[in-house]
């Protein structure tokens, strides 16, 4: 007993050293996941306010290239508009509304703090729980998709772009339906790798790269962005894929977020499934 | 200069610096400096060890909680608390270790130099380690950890410069 008092009184320095070691050890392998714990959500909370008074400053910087998106965005509704359109629309017999139930709904929010040139990056945003946000949401802006929700506080939310090493998006060709994993390596922010894609699969170089729906996060077809280069890894059937993504993180001002309405009744039928 | 006031001031002010200015800007990808360490550079030479490892891991735990990374400045910050004292002993003569606090005036420019850059390397490269996790990153890691520590030390030393000229 004495002994023991004597080696932890000489190591105590050590000891505490290694123990405060273990604990910010565990405390990045506990938020791996993706569901934040209380404390960090209300950190969230504190930060995000602090992010919001400091980016209404850098606001004033942003005013043109904001004014040149929103116009950008508002030529593309138009385009959108029935009067823009031809109408090819044939009308076919018993469409009743309940044939087109409303899958995914939409809303927009602002980002008040990101980062694009660390190794994980993380952007917040002015949208949270009173708004709807819900933990591993999609968002995605007018150019392509931009990352999924983390987690959120009351009035904020941190969303993992894809300038993340947990994150992992579902992605295809447009026009055919080959599909593999896209994520970044840590290096350049503008391009992605895109795994698993087999070797009789037909593309060419600035092919577009869509989501393909798989993961329950983005709806079928949200560009990511096209294919700069691709070789085959040696002694494998598969492809290694540059993307150069679609979204431009150094440059983010409006994002969308998606709200899969089905969400909760597929998860659950594939959990009950799979745990069988 | 060893108030705890003036400690505290700086803690502030350096943690309101690296939030609202230096993440705010963004350089390269491989260029990430973090000013803040300063503050653990600064603390009295004869501070008590054990306080020492405490006050290492609140900073980092502060600035975790404000850029959202869940404990890995806190496990940087405190390894180069635990390895501080050894630092300091490597740069004191043996009898002469009577700094009053610890900088560019009392160390000398070479001594103090030369033990900001052994703790920065030390909390960068573990740092952006944790931060990737990865093995196959390696060679990406040592290039952001040591440019990004000679940017940090470069900041740090042009700050002393630009203060001790003003409290002489």
């Amino acid at each position: 007993m004495r002994s023991i008092l004597i080696f932890l009184y000489r190591y105590h320095i050590t000891l505490t050293f290694i123990g405060l070691e273990l604990l910010a050890l565990v405390l990045i392998a506990r938020n791996h996941s993706f569901h934040g714990s209380v404390f960090w959500n209300g950190a969230t909370q504190v930060t995000g306010r602090l992010y919001a008074s400091v980016d209404y400053w850098r606001e004033y910087f942003h005013l043109r290239k904001s004014n040149n998106l929103l116009v950008e965005d508002n030529a593309e509704l138009y385009s959108r508009l029935p009067e823009a359109e031809f109408d090819h629309h044939i009308k076919r017999v018993l469409r009743t509304d309940s044939t087109r139930e409303q899958q995914y709904q939409f809303f927009g929010g602002k980002v008040v703090n990101a980062t694009y040139n660390k190794r994980n990056n993380y952007i917040t945003i002015n949208r949270g729980l009173r708004h709807g946000v819900r933990p591993r949401m999609g968002v995605f802006n007018t150019k392509g998709v931009v990352g999924i929700v983390k987690s959120a506080s009351k009035h904020y939310s941190v969303v993992l772009p894809i300038l993340h090493r947990d994150v992992m998006i579902s992605a295809k060709f447009q026009g055919s339906d080959h599909f593999g994993i896209l994520q970044w390596n840590g290096q350049d922010h503008r391009f992605v790798k895109l795994r698993d894609i087999p070797v009789h699969a037909k593309f060419e170089r600035g092919d577009t790269i869509i989501t393909n729906g798989f993961s329950n996060i983005f709806p079928e077809g949200i560009p990511l962005g096209t294919i700069a280069n691709a070789e085959l890894v040696p002694g494998t059937n598969y492809y290694d894929i540059t993307v150069e993504l679609a979204t431009d993180f150094s440059k983010l001002r409006y994002v969308y977020l998606i709200e899969n309405k089905l969400k909760w009744e597929r998860d659950s039928l594939e959990n009950a499934t799979i745990n069988e | 200069m060893n108030k705890p006031r003036l400690h505290i001031l700086r803690f502030i002010i350096l943690i309101l610096a690296q939030i609202a200015l230096l993440n705010q800007v963004q350089f390269s990808g491989y260029v990430n400096p973090y000013l803040y360490t300063l503050f653990i550079l600064l603390l009295p030479p004869r501070i008590n060890r054990f306080y020492l490892l405490i006050i290492g891991f609140g900073t980092g735990l502060m600035i975790d909680i404000f850029m959202g990374s869940y404990g890995l400045h806190a496990a940087a910050t405190t390894l180069m608390a635990y390895l501080r004292p050894f630092v300091v002993r490597l740069y004191a003569v043996r009898g002469e270790d009577k700094w009053e606090y610890l900088g560019l005036s009392t160390m000398g420019t070479v001594k103090f130099l030369s033990y900001t850059l052994i703790l920065v390397f030390a909390h960068h490269l573990l740092l952006f380690f944790l931060e990737a996790f990865r093995f196959s990153e390696f060679f990406t890691v040592l290039a952001r950890t040591l440019l990004s520590t000679v940017f940090t030390v470069v900041l740090i030393f042009l700050i002393l410069l630009i203060f001790n000229r003003r409290s002489e």
